[in-house]
């Protein structure tokens, strides 16, 4: 970074704990965790179950309040933020995308998708438009009018995908989307992620799935509420690119 | 907000039902509020009704006779009248003959005389003038001069029947004979007893029979007014305008409506009661509704909140939603209503409420429609706050965070039963706190029906011409002229007949406290060594002479307590009574001071009886006892026997009223079991499907959400019971107190009706909680993400 | 290489070149390139041991070439080798050696060494990826891009188990 004014990050945690009460005893869901993500970054974070890695990404949406530490979104300290606040920045900075795909199940594809467009102040008319566009983008058009229940698991994550895209958030969250999916499936929402990252969304992903990890640039891998390493994915050299599968495994004998 | 708007749009369209239902419910409670105003308007007060009806005049004024004013003369005041402010029109002025009324005997009999003289005023028809109300017998025929029409109260006050003939005394003396062609209600008139004399109609050629001078005879005009209420004010300026000397009396429907009115107060006051309960019934039922619904979806309030909806927007959109419905409940209920009271003509007569005829009524319809509206939106502000502090993050494997810990229960001996009783009762005791937010939901609309059917009970009692909170009695009296056959001989023949359990004799005079201008009813029955059996509730019965039990009316008006002594003027004789106990009273407003007939031991007091009282043995039809026991007695044609007169009211519109309370409650109820039913299937719904794993059939696991219906039901109608049979009683009593009757008449439905209550709740929680059940799907082992 | 040429000449007879173009066109990029040097050496061990039979035959203006077929014997042998069952890829016992080892060398850090060969397996898996793309409608080869992804989620799997257990 040569420019003399340093650009701030998109997000930053710093420090951050928190806790859940199960019955009576305080359960440590993320103690101190500190995390720097930058305009333009596709992070994994990844870990094995109870590491934390959904409650980290609950406290960066700001959905849960950490107990301790700070949280700047675009250089303004929001951990302090009441939740109505919260909830106005959510409806423009982000898009967030649950495990299951999550869509209100009285509302049809089309009105999932449209309700967080109004939310966030869209004419209803640029809410249909946006709508159509996504779906269309998403090879979903014909299912505008289908409730969720009439989906199969990989549609449903790709309406929350369009839902979490419509407002053309800054930073998309998004929780195991691949979580119940075939591999078909989930290479289908990888490869639309990696499409949106390159158009410039900010994406953190937090995912329990290589595969999906590996699609990012950069994987952060937490353990016992903790960052245990955070590492740029490389490219693979082309020499050994080349090689294929054998360098990989050895298929016996 | 559109987002929210969508949401609601979104929400309706996919819980169609549920809409319905709310709106049929608040529309049901309103309708049922301003039906309830007007019903009551014409059950519990038929005076507006007749007022309505008859075309009566706002203000009655009865003008003295005076020597100038003769023929046209009388034109100018009336041309005076009509150009006073806030008069509309005066009605043309009528004549009145004022005679005395000395005799009546009935059709074809001899001359009886009744108690006393009465002034009888007779007023001239005039076909351009609001004529009054017939309630039996034909309007006047023009050319029959000796026929007249009686106003109600005082055929009743001189047991007057269509047919009868009256002795009057013409201004000169002389008798005349006049026959009763009809008899009419007047509603812009003071009943005989506060007005103080009997009013009849004539025709003008009788008026000239008994008052040949026209200069004698009186005046009376009625004037209509733009402003009914400023009819006080008007009151005034017509007397400064005529000059006090001219007047003799004015009165304003305020007038005549209060002196009307103190009857039916507590058919009005209940239904009232039970109106307001069923308000909070709905209201009640409005909040478990969303209650139930915020609790059903938490995960996807908790998704919208992620999506960026504040807490304020969530619980808006609540309350916005069951505000929705709830206006459209209360516009198609008041439209309904006006529409019920357009078509039905049973209804007609109450229309008052919804067209503001009388001052407030607008206000009322107003004041209804802003209170149904406050209510359901109070109601649904609760759950609704509670939804907006649902913590925003979504469940994450698709299903629902539990609601509470399920501690398992120790079932013991219950494993002998069969196991959809097992489960049922199981999931009744594990989840406690949802079954007392179910049973206190449904609790209220049981209590508002108790109370409902109380009034019912009460209100037929109170009416019941067999008494029902007094002895059943009838009233006989001799319809002969002179004293023969004896006194004696007389209660003898009516003791001995087989329906008649005592024979009291007695008498009625109007009675004066000092510095009272309102009358009350001295009733002298029974003797110190046979008192009449009143139904005393506090102090003590009769046991000497100057000994009286009073009504709370009467009570009331003296401003006195059981235990004091109180002083009286009966005519012109003072009397000192001792007042030692307070009975239930249901005629005049209570306003009855009950005494021994040897009381009267006064100079001018009556020596012989002008009736007999007399009471019933049990399971005899009084009406049944009026038509066959003079003959019965050998006494056809010397005695006639006559109903005792309760509270006038229109027990058909009551009961119309309150099986439409009823209907309406049972409604709510409906919504209530409703709410129960669905909160239990979606809590359920999952270990039903593990029930069905191992082999509950859909019969079966159907019975165990029916078991858990009816576990609800019972114990709601058990507790609902308990807790409002002893409320309502204490409610009735209060209103008895208020209408004068007295506290202590309140009537409990009976254990049948309780039971079929029960029953009905049971039956119905059976079937709405099992319905849903048989429609899940067999059970799929891999519950899938959203399909919820 | 030798049951792979077998099952190929099982098919029918054919040249060494055509071999090579054989097992190219059926794991198309997913599988090493075969080095045709290889084949031949494959080939003469395979026709000594007298698994297959090679002819000589003529060219015009090229050098003779030899079409080899499946003897009797190679049949039996490929069909013993298809009926045999087959053992499951070797555990990266290297890795663990280290992992092991390294406590109390000094030399290396147990969770340095999770997270390197974490680092490792993401760049793999990240390389699987990039060829899975390119291979799009070769179904052989994307069955074994699955495969090999499946065995690194495996791996990444048991690194965490070492994680937990180890440190």
């Amino acid at each position: 970074m040569t420019g003399s004014e340093p650009i701030p990050p998109l997000l930053a945690a710093d420090g951050v704990v928190r806790s859940h009460l199960s019955g009576s005893t305080l359960i440590p869901a993320v103690s101190g965790i500190s995390l720097r993500i930058d305009r333009g970054e596709f992070v994994a974070v990844i870990g094995p179950s109870g590491a934390g890695k959904s409650t980290l990404l609950h406290v960066l949406a700001g959905l849960l309040r950490p107990d301790r530490g700070e949280l700047w979104l675009d250089g303004r300290r929001v951990d302090r933020l009441r939740e109505s606040a919260w909830a106005r920045l959510r409806r423009r900075h982000y898009g967030i995308v649950f495990q299951s795909g999550n869509l209100l199940p009285d509302f049809s594809v089309a009105d999932n998708i449209e309700l967080t467009a109004v939310l966030a102040g869209m004419s209803g008319r640029t809410a249909r438009e946006r709508r159509r566009q996504l779906l269309d983008d998403l090879g979903l058009a014909h299912k505008a009018a289908a409730g969720p229940g009439e989906l199969s698991g990989g549609e449903r994550q790709r309406v929350a995908l369009a839902r979490a895209l419509v407002n053309r958030p800054q930073l998309l969250l998004a929780d195991e989307p691949t979580g119940n999916l075939d591999s078909r499936s989930t290479r289908d929402v990888l490869a639309l992620l990696s499409r949106y990252h390159e158009q410039g969304t900010t994406i953190v992903l937090v995912t329990h799935d290589a595969r999906a990890a590996s699609t990012a640039d950069r994987v952060v891998s937490l353990f016992d509420g903790r960052i245990a390493d955070d590492a740029r994915v490389e490219e693979p050299p082309a020499a050994r690119r080349a090689v294929g599968v054998r360098d990989i495994i050895d298929f016996g004998g | 907000m559109p987002a929210i708007l969508r949401w609601i749009r979104a929400d309706l369209r996919s819980h169609r039902l549920h809409a319905l239902l709310i709106v049929l419910a608040t529309g049901g409670t309103a309708a049922a509020l301003l039906l309830a105003g007007t019903l009551l308007g014409a059950a519990a007060d038929p005076w507006q009704r007749q007022f309505h009806a008859a075309g009566s005049p706002h203000i009655r004024i009865d003008l003295r006779p005076s020597a100038p004013a003769r023929g046209s003369a009388d034109e100018p005041s009336a041309a005076v009248l009509a150009g006073e402010p806030g008069v509309l029109a005066v009605s043309p002025p009528q004549h009145t003959a004022e005679t005395t009324l000395v005799g009546r005997r009935a059709d074809g009999a001899t001359t009886a005389g009744p108690p006393g003289r009465t002034t009888l005023v007779l007023r001239g028809d005039d076909p351009d003038a609001a004529r009054p109300l017939l309630r039996s017998g034909t309007w006047l025929d023009p050319d029959d001069i000796h026929g007249i029409v009686l106003e109600q109260s005082a055929a009743d006050a001189a047991w007057a029947h269509p047919g009868d003939h009256l002795t009057v005394l013409d201004a000169r003396g002389g008798p005349v004979d006049l026959q009763v062609r009809g008899i009419a209600d007047s509603p812009d008139q003071l009943p005989s007893q506060a007005a103080g004399y009997d009013l009849g109609w004539a025709p003008p050629a009788t008026l000239d029979l008994v008052q040949p001078d026209r200069a004698a005879q009186g005046l009376t005009l009625g004037l209509r007014l733009a402003h009914p209420a400023d009819a006080g004010y008007t009151a005034q300026r017509v007397v400064s305008v005529l000059g006090a000397e001219r007047v003799s009396r004015i009165t304003t429907w305020l007038d005549a409506r209060a002196a009307r009115q103190q009857d039916n107060r507590l058919a009005g006051l209940l239904l009232g009661l039970s109106g307001l309960a069923a308000l909070l019934a709905a209201a009640l039922a409005v909040a478990g509704a969303a209650g139930g619904r915020i609790r059903a979806r938490t995960g996807d309030i908790a998704l919208l909140k992620a999506l960026g909806f504040t807490a304020g927007q969530v619980a808006w959109m609540f309350i916005a939603e069951q505000l929705l419905l709830a206006g459209t409940g209360v516009l198609l209920g008041a439209g309904g209503a006006a529409i019920a009271v357009h078509t039905v003509p049973a209804l007609g007569g109450g229309t008052d409420a919804l067209h503001g005829l009388v001052p407030g009524g607008t206000a009322t319809t107003g004041a209804v429609v802003a209170a149904a509206l406050l209510a359901v939106g109070a109601a649904a502000a609760l759950p609704a706050l509670r939804a907006a502090r649902v913590a925003p993050v979504p469940p994450t494997d698709g299903t629902r965070p539990p609601v509470m810990t399920a501690r398992p229960v120790r079932l013991g001996p219950l494993r002998q039963l069969p196991p959809a009783l097992v489960f049922g009762l199981g999931s009744v005791l594990r989840r406690r706190s949802d079954l007392v937010g179910s049973a206190l939901r449904l609790t209220v609309p049981v209590v508002a029906a108790t109370l409902a059917l109380s009034t019912w009970t009460t209100l037929d009692a109170v009416t019941r011409p067999d008494g029902g909170v007094t002895v059943p009695s009838v009233t006989a009296r001799r319809t002969t002229p002179d004293q023969t056959p004896g006194d004696g001989w007389l209660a003898n023949a009516l003791a001995a007949d087989a329906a008649v359990q005592g024979v009291y004799p007695g008498t009625e005079m109007q009675a004066l406290a000092p510095g009272q201008s309102a009358t009350l009813t001295l009733h002298a029955v029974g003797t110190t060594d046979a008192p009449y059996p009143y139904t005393v509730v506090e102090g003590r019965a009769i046991h000497a002479t100057d000994e009286a039990v009073a009504g709370q009316g009467a009570l009331d008006l003296l401003g006195a307590r059981v235990g004091q002594w109180v002083r009286l003027t009966t005519g012109s004789t003072p009397r000192i009574l001792h007042i030692v106990g307070r009975n239930l009273e249901p005629q005049h407003g209570g306003r009855v001071l009950s005494t021994g007939f040897d009381t009267l031991d006064r100079p001018g007091d009556p020596t012989h009886p002008d009736f007999w009282q007399l009471t019933l043995r049990p399971g005899q039809d009084p009406a049944e006892v009026q038509r066959d026991l003079p003959a019965r007695a050998g006494l056809a044609g010397q005695t006639e026997i006559r109903l005792p007169t309760g509270p006038v009211t229109r027990p058909g519109a009551l009961r119309a009223s309150v099986v439409g309370l009823l209907l309406l409650l049972a409604l709510i109820g409906l919504v209530d079991l409703l709410t129960t039913a669905t909160a239990g299937f979606h809590e359920r719904r999952r270990d039903l499907g593990l029930l069905r794993a191992i082999g509950l059939t859909p019969g079966q696991s159907a019975l165990v959400l029916a078991v858990r219906g009816t576990a609800i039901a019972l114990i709601t109608v058990t507790v609902g019971s308990a807790v409002a049979i002893p409320l309502v009683r204490r409610l009735i009593d209060r209103q008895g107190e208020l209408s004068g009757i007295g506290a202590g008449i309140a009537r409990a439905p009976s254990t049948w009706t309780v039971l079929a209550m029960a029953a009905i709740c049971a039956t119905a929680a059976a079937a709405l909680c099992a319905l849903p059940v048989l429609r899940i799907p067999p059970p799929t082992p891999a519950p899938d993400g959203s399909g919820r | 290489m030798r049951h792979q040429l077998l099952a190929l000449l099982a098919r029918q007879p054919a040249y060494g070149y055509e071999l090579k173009q054989g097992l190219e066109q059926t794991f198309g990029a997913a599988y090493p390139q075969p080095n045709i040097g290889q084949i031949y050496v494959t080939l003469s061990r395979l026709e000594k041991s007298g698994l297959i039979r090679g002819t000589e035959v003529t060219q015009e203006g090229r050098p003779d070439k030899k079409v080899y077929e499946i003897t009797e014997k190679g049949t039996e042998e490929l069909a013993g080798w298809f009926e045999a069952p087959t053992e499951g890829p070797r555990v990266r016992d290297e890795f663990f050696m280290k992992l092991i080892l390294a406590e109390g060398t000094d030399l290396a850090d147990q969770l340095t060494l999770i997270n390197n060969q974490r680092r490792h397996c993401i760049n793999t898996m990240r390389g699987l990826n990039k060829l899975a793309a390119t291979e799009r409608g070769n179904r052989t080869s994307l069955l074994l891009i699955e495969g090999a992804v499946l065995h690194l989620q495996a791996d990444l799997d048991w690194l965490e188990r070492c994680q937990e257990e180890l440190t």
